[in-house]
């Protein structure tokens, strides 16, 4: 068995099963074929092989895997799963069960777009649909963020005060199948910093059977409500504990990023993010007073975070890589952050893009003209267009 | 950044030759990064891959639409002018054809153009197969046309992907690869 550290080029989904190999998942149910991604296949060679001791329970389909993933992790398990687009719609009903039961699943959902003509590629709208779930979810940027936020993802789940289900997303094909340096701690180490799960709520043992009262329903959605409240600082938390010990860290629910002085941002979420931090690089090296704002956690939502930060900007460019057709204007990201912004006096205007839908390339070229669209909003204090379909332009080529 | 684009067709091994090639050029001490495109078919479809190195951390996903350099697996695709799109002036160009490196014209002036014919190898070594893995010959060809790796540091990676037999097979293809490969400077 590895113990030591060591770094290797991986892709997303591989990333992801040494995340849950480490983090000593017990149980992963799982349905193994499309839109599942290699992760599974990952984590059951593992099994096979004898390197993870876990229970692998291979389902007809995904609403199974989430109603035995909820069975084991009442039972006092822990439980690991992942599924994609088709996959985690068809879990939709289950997938409802672990925020109100508190129950401290952490899934990856391999972000894929959706049908018709959706297909293995990204786009976030198979995450974001389960936005009123009770789910936290957080989006990452490439293999070694996966890893890193699988290990994360349980001490902020299994934390007394939040026992909430994680969800642990990054975009198909450009995070999943894209290999880069990934670095794989000890498992020494993560046993000391991420102790066994027990829930303090449940014991199915005979002779101290415990379970919380399910019968309330206000109070139960109550409850969900002050968790997600009290998730946002205790992932702020575990995040900078993380980072003290493996020396990695990714600010929490929010990155500003190159935003000194700077009087426009854009903020993108998952794997474009590492293409914009190039080009405002780039800009910023022109003059250009252009930032970047990675939104890592969508729920809980950092409301407060963006209500202090924003009045510094004058204008914010939302990269939304999903639609909410018919909604109030322009994608699930953009409404959210209006709404957040909605009281905030001296608030930026918004720019809303849709961008990279399903899984179209989001290129330099695209990038740097949200930024440029976003600065002239800026300057001229208007909104050209409220919601812009950045794929309708000829900005060079996409795949 | 050296920006490097591969087409080939799905079987012959253009992922996981890419892989190989980004993880004996991070075993020296460079960056590098991955990222295949194909559809729902593996067999038999076009496969396209990107691969950067770079002497620092590499964060851009997007594709490679302007390659420093492109490597086509199947002489099939040689003439395609998709394959060839937006290759740099001055660039590299390494092919699995039976052409000699100066027949070949991308329509771009290029500094580097290499021609192995890596089907015929891959028969010697392989034998005969529906779709030749050729892929594995192909990076033979690069770390003697290019530099960017060393032959030796194409060995671990076969290793780790294919422990035993399967492996040393490919260990003789990638040296076969090498001492093939016609390049014209």
């Amino acid at each position: 068995m590895i113990t030591e550290e060591f770094t290797r080029m991986m892709d997303g989904n591989e990333a992801a099963a040494w995340g849950a190999k480490l983090a000593r998942a017990e149980v992963v149910p799982a349905y193994p074929i499309t839109p599942q991604t290699e992760l599974i296949s990952h984590i059951a060679t593992f099994i096979a092989e004898g390197k993870m001791k876990a229970e692998y329970i291979k389902v007809e389909g995904e609403h199974t895997a989430m109603a035995a993933g909820i069975g084991a992790s009442t039972a006092g398990a822990r439980v690991f799963t992942a599924s994609s687009s088709q996959g985690l719609v068809f879990m939709e009903e289950p997938l409802w069960q672990p925020p109100g039961r508190r129950l401290p699943i952490v899934m990856c959902w391999v972000n894929r777009s959706m049908a018709p003509l959706g297909g293995l590629r990204p786009d976030h709208n198979d995450a974001l649909l389960q936005r009123d779930t009770g789910w936290i979810q957080l989006y990452c940027e490439n293999s070694q963020e996966v890893l890193d936020t699988i290990l994360m993802g349980y001490k902020i789940a299994e934390n007394n005060q939040v026992y909430l289900p994680v969800a642990v997303n990054y975009d198909g094909y450009f995070v999943s199948a894209t290999a880069t340096p990934t670095t794989v701690p000890a498992q020494t180490k993560v046993d000391e910093w991420l102790p066994p799960y027990k829930h303090e709520w449940y014991s199915l043992m005979p002779e101290d059977f415990r379970a919380p009262p399910m019968r309330d329903f206000l109070q139960v959605r109550l409850g969900v409500a002050e968790a997600n409240e009290k998730a946002k600082k205790i992932i702020e938390e575990v995040d900078t504990d993380y980072k003290k010990v493996f020396g990695r860290g990714y600010d929490g629910l929010l990155e500003e990023y190159n935003c000194d002085g700077a009087e426009a941002v854009i903020v993108t979420m998952g794997s474009m993010t590492g293409t914009a931090r190039d080009v405002v690089d780039e800009m910023r090296e022109k003059g250009k007073k252009i930032g970047l704002i990675k939104l890592r956690g969508f729920r809980p939502f950092p409301t407060e975070e963006w209500q202090k930060i924003a009045p510094k900007y004058k204008a914010i460019g939302v990269v939304d890589r999903n639609n909410s057709f018919g909604s109030a204007g322009g994608g699930v990201v953009s409404m959210e952050l209006a709404r957040a912004l909605y009281h905030v006096e001296d608030k930026p205007l918004l720019v809303n893009f849709h961008v990279g839908l399903s899984g179209t390339d989001v290129t330099m070229n695209q990038i740097e003209y949200m930024c440029n669209e976003t600065l002239l909003a800026a300057e001229t204090g208007e909104v050209k267009n409220a919601v812009d379909w950045v794929e309708t332009h000829d900005l060079g080529e996409v795949m | 950044m050296n920006e490097i684009r591969f087409h080939g067709m799905g079987g012959q091994g253009a992922v996981s030759g890419a892989l190989m090639l980004a993880e004996a050029a991070f075993n020296e001490g460079k960056y590098a990064q991955k990222i295949p495109v194909y559809g729902g078919m593996r067999r038999g479809g076009d496969v396209t891959v990107f691969l950067r190195l770079d002497d620092k951390p590499i964060r851009r996903t997007s594709g490679i639409y302007e390659p420093d350099a492109l490597i086509v697996l199947d002489p099939a695709l040689v003439e395609h002018p998709k394959v060839r799109q937006g290759l740099k002036k001055g660039g590299t160009a390494i092919l699995n054809h039976t052409i000699k490196p100066s027949e070949v014209d991308l329509g771009v002036e290029l500094s580097n153009v290499a021609t192995v014919d890596a089907t015929s190898i891959s028969v010697e070594v392989f034998g005969v197969r529906a779709i030749p893995i050729v892929n594995t010959i192909i990076m033979g060809a690069i770390a003697k046309a290019t530099g960017w790796v060393k032959l030796d540091s194409l060995y671990e990676p076969i290793m780790h992907a294919f422990p035993g037999r399967i492996g040393e097979l490919n260990v003789e293809a990638v040296k076969k690869g090498y001492d093939a490969v016609e390049v014209r400077k």
